[in-house]
Order: C-alpha cells, then structure tokens, then sequence
C-alpha cells in the first residue's frame, strides 16, 4: 500500500496547524481585547473561510496566489516560481480553511478569562505580552486546545480548496481525502475504504480528546 | 499631600447613557474611605490613580510622583506606578499556587523566599504556599491577594470594597489587618466601601460620592453628625430629614417653623426668615416615658404620634411612627422591651435639641 498520502496529510495538517496556533490565536486575542475601528470587519472576514464552499475559498486563494495572482504574480517575478500546485498550496488551503474554527474557539476562551486577572497583573507590573503569555494564555489553554485539535481535523480533511490550488498529483499534493476521491473514481476500492478507516478513526479520537478537555477542570 | 487626584472622565454606555466623574480630593498617609452607593464612580477613580483607566482630563499625583497630568501629557502606564490594587474579587490567578501569586509582581528574584517569608508572617498565612486560591477560605484569598499587592511595596494601596464578600469575623480579621499594614508601610490607603459603618470605623478622612460627584470630604464624626446635604444625610443614615423656616434666632439656640415648632442649636449665618432642611438621627430620637419626670436634656422638642410598623434589627429595633413628624426611631432591644411598646400605640418622644442638625438650602 502507498503510505505517501496518509504521509502528505499528516506533514500538511501539522504544519497548518503550527501556522493556526500562532496567528489564530493572535487575531483572536485582538478581536476578543481591542476596540478598534474595523473590528467587526476582521472577526467576518476571518469566520468567511467557514461559511464560503471550500472550492470558492480555493478559487480566491488562485486569484491572490496563482502565476498571474495579486500576491502569486510579485512570487513568480521574484523568484520563478510559483506555490500552486505544491504541497506548500496544499498547507496554505488547509491554513486558510482551518483557522476559522481555532479564531471562534480561541476569541470566546480569551473572551471567558475575567479581565481583572489582567489587571492584577497590569498592576503587578507586568506588560500586555507577558500578561499575555503568563496569565491569559494559561486560562484560556482549555479553549485553545479544542480550537487546535478541531482546526487540526479540518485540515486533515481539507479536500475543495486543495483540488483548487494544490491539485491532486499523486505522491506530491495528493492528500487522503483527494487520494481516497481518486481510489474511488478509478476503482481501488480496498484502498480508498482503508483511507477512509483511517480518516474516520483520527475524527473520533479528536472529537473524544476535544470532549475529554472540556469536560476536566 | 501624598495623594492628590483632581481629574473628570466621561463614559458612555451602549444605549447611549452618559456617566461623568469628577473628583477632586488630596490627602496625606492615611486611611481614605471612598464611600457612597454603587454606581457613583468609585470603582473608576481607583482604577484611574491605578492606570487602568485613563481620564478625559486632570492630574493625578501619588508621593510627588505625576501618575497623570492631561496638560503636560503625562500618563505613565499601570506598569510603572507600583500601586497596590486589592480587586473587588481579588483577582488571584487560579492557576498559580499561593507563593507563586505572592512573588507575581516581585521584578528581582533576590531573596525571594525572605520577602514571601515576610508576608506570610503579617498575614499569619503559613502552610498555604502551596494550596490553590480555589483551595482557600474567603478570607484566605484576600490575605494573599494584600500579600501579593503588598510584596512589590507599592507607593499607595487601593482597596475595593474588601468587606463586602466577608463575614463578620473575617471583616474583623481584616481591619486588624489593615492597621497592622499602616504601622508597617507609611502609604496612603484608599478604600471602598457602601457600608456606611465601614466607613466610620476605618476611614481617618471619608469621600463622599453621589452619581459621579463628591458631596462631601471629611472625618467620619463629622460626616455622620454634619452631612453637608440631604444626600449625604441619607446615605450615612440620618433618615428625619424635614423642610423647615427660620422664624427666631438666639444666641445658642434657632426656631424652626415646621408643621411644629421646632428647637435646634445655632449655626453661623442663618437668617430669619430662611427656608432650611433639618434633620436627626434615628438614633437621637428619644421615646419619652409618660410616667417619668423629663430631664432637661429630652423636655423640649416633644411630640407625639402613632406607630405604624416595627422592625426588630436583632440589637435594636426600628419604630416608623405618624404624628407631629412622621419619624423614624431606633432604639435599643431592652428599652423597647421594657416600655411595652405596640404596634398602633401612641408615643410621646423627644428631638434632642443638640442633636438637631441645619442644612443651609
């Protein structure tokens, strides 16, 4: 059997999910703490990924990112190359459609942590960063944690904007749920059910480890 | 002056509410009671001497040090001003142990285990050091949060309402406290409380606060028997208060026309003729005994009414009576058991003349 798919997924997943640890939790520490003018505007542009059909979220990531992109276009004239169809595309879907979830978990944790503890912690001579890291982040840890656990499972599962911009090269950006498509379509039906044992299996352990942490104290 | 704060600040709440604060008050090392009913801004004061709120405009100087000078622009961070905040739930952070709390806010890690050694002394906290503040007694919890404000010897201490959550014995426990910090760090201490009694027992100087406004700064003696206002006289608990006019002036003593008569100690500047609000203690009204002769103290401002409820407070029992005045009497339990008193009965009672008090209009 051909490990490579379960192989790509796994390097994919855990790297989105190192990017949405560091940024999810950034943007959702600013929605849920500072007031500022466009705010309403961040918390709806970064909850779109969830709502939008994956494939029009792949479409958008082509028009900022593909060879004649907005972003791709400055990529390609820099350095002759472009992300689409890599697995770095393929890393940066599953980013995009994955952080929604770690911001909504991560903003309502950050949002539930009684603001006088960073006040006490102000007083005590402590700056915004290390209050941060020293008191918000360790009482918000339980929301976080089912944040990345289900941004992680989405990534892993993370199929229509991936086609779109990663495509499905087999052993290069074919993740699981493309490669489990792809057995199906051309009739290896053993190996798309294993996938799909696979896939089921790593969803019901993240469900019971997300329910399991919200359960302790 | 080791405290002055003379600032103003506007908020506006969702449905477009607006709340102004402006307070102006100095003091030196000594017990500050902020004292008035919720909502009047005390809360907010304290968190702007602490930097936690910025004001729309004034100063703000603690030992000499300009914590906030909106002219000179001056607003050092919360960071920076070593204030002493107890929070209303003391903000303990869960998470942490007792000497990790403790040691929160210490910058150097130089003799630590001394200086939580220290602290756990004055506040006889031993053997919780390593307990969780969800493992604490209420207060417990406080001890430690004033241990932990108390470590980085703050330039002021502020402390919001610190009774509230407590019983009896533990309030108790707390003003002990309390004097035993000032003997150890000279520093002014701002307190809040909506206790009326807190704040006679604590303050050295009382502020009183009304919907954003200080009514009155004074000692707690003169507070209680001379507030400044009707407000004032109702937040301390003076709750006779009655319109009256001045219809004669003697050298000690005024007469006020009322619906009665009424005899009261001179003040200076009054005019015959001038429209004025007296009032008195519940606790000054006397009820008179018919088969009694009076004394001289208690045989002027007499009259007589009907009693139409009766509170018993446990050491003291409130009368409302109609008559002359419509009054409320406090008055200890063994003299209201002894006189027999019932409800629909009339009595006869007394305004003693000295602790009659005249509000100017």
């Amino acid at each position: 059997m051909d490990y490579s798919p379960l192989v790509l997924s796994l390097w994919v997943s855990v790297l989105a999910t190192t990017i949405i640890a560091i940024f999810g939790t950034l943007i959702a520490y600013v929605l849920a703490r500072k007031r500022f003018l466009g705010r309403t505007m961040l918390d709806a542009f970064t909850t779109l990924p969830m709502i939008l059909p994956p494939t029009v979220t792949g479409y958008y990531l082509i028009i900022l990112l593909g060879r004649n992109g907005i972003i791709g276009n400055y990529i390609y004239k820099l350095t002759g190359l472009s992300v689409m169809f890599t697995w770095q595309a393929a890393v940066i879907a599953a980013t995009v459609v994955a952080i929604p979830i770690m911001i909504k978990s991560a903003k309502a944790a950050i949002e539930s942590v009684d603001l006088e503890y960073e006040k006490a912690a102000f007083t005590l001579g402590k700056t915004e960063i290390e209050t941060f890291f020293l008191v918000t982040l360790p009482l918000a840890k339980k929301g976080l944690i089912a944040g990345l656990v289900l941004s992680f499972a989405r990534a892993l599962g993370e199929f229509g904007a991936t086609i779109m911009i990663a495509g499905n090269i087999p052993g290069k950006t074919s993740t699981m749920p493309l490669a489990i498509y792809s057995a199906f379509q051309s009739g290896e039906d053993q190996l798309a059910a294993t996938l799909v044992i696979v896939l089921t299996v790593v969803s019901i352990a993240v469900i019971y480890i997300t329910t399991r942490i919200s359960r302790t104290d | 002056m080791e405290l002055l704060v003379n600032i103003s600040k506007k908020l506006t709440n969702k449905n477009s509410n607006e709340f102004v604060l402006n307070a102006e008050f100095k003091c030196g090392n000594e017990m500050i009671v902020l004292f008035g009913p919720s909502g009047a801004g005390k809360t907010l004061t304290l968190e702007c001497i602490a930097g936690l709120e910025v004001p729309d405009k004034g100063c703000i100087i603690v030992n000499g040090t300009t914590y906030f000078d909106s002219e000179k622009r001056i607003n050092i961070s919360p960071q920076k001003r070593n204030v002493g905040y107890l929070f209303q739930n003391y903000a303990l952070f869960p998470h942490l142990t007792v000497s990790e709390n403790i040691i929160f806010g210490l910058r150097s890690r130089n003799n630590v285990k001394d200086q939580i050694q220290e602290m756990l002394d004055v506040f006889e906290i031993h053997g919780l050091e390593k307990r969780y503040p969800s493992q604490l007694s209420g207060g417990q919890r406080q001890r430690v949060a004033l241990a932990r404000a108390l470590i980085t010897r703050p330039k002021i201490l502020l402390l919001d309402e610190p009774f509230s959550s407590l019983d009896y014995i533990v309030r108790m426990r707390l003003r002990r406290d309390l004097r035993k910090i000032r003997e150890i760090i000279k520093i002014p201490i701002v307190l809040i409380t909506h206790n009326p009694v807190e704040a006679y027992t604590m303050a050295d100087t009382i502020i009183v606060y009304k919907h954003g406004g200080i009514e009155q700064i004074a000692s707690p003696k003169e507070i209680f028997s001379k507030p400044i206002n009707e407000n004032v006289a109702r937040l301390v608990g003076m709750n006779n208060i009655f319109k009256g006019k001045i219809l004669d002036i003697r050298i000690d003593e005024v007469t006020i026309q009322s619906h009665k008569k009424i005899i009261a100690p001179g003040i200076e500047g009054l005019r015959i003729g001038e429209e004025v609000t007296w009032c008195i203690r519940p606790d000054q009204v006397m009820v008179v005994r018919e088969d009694r002769p009076l004394g001289k103290a208690v045989s002027s401002n007499l009259f007589s009414g009907k009693i139409t409820e009766i509170i018993s407070k446990g050491a003291t029992y409130l009368l409302f009576i109609d008559g002359d005045f419509d009054l409320e009497i406090e008055m200890p339990s063994h003299a209201f058991e002894r006189l027999d008193i019932k409800l629909g009965q009339i009595i006869r009672v007394s305004l003693k003349k000295s602790a009659i008090h005249i509000i100017k209009e």
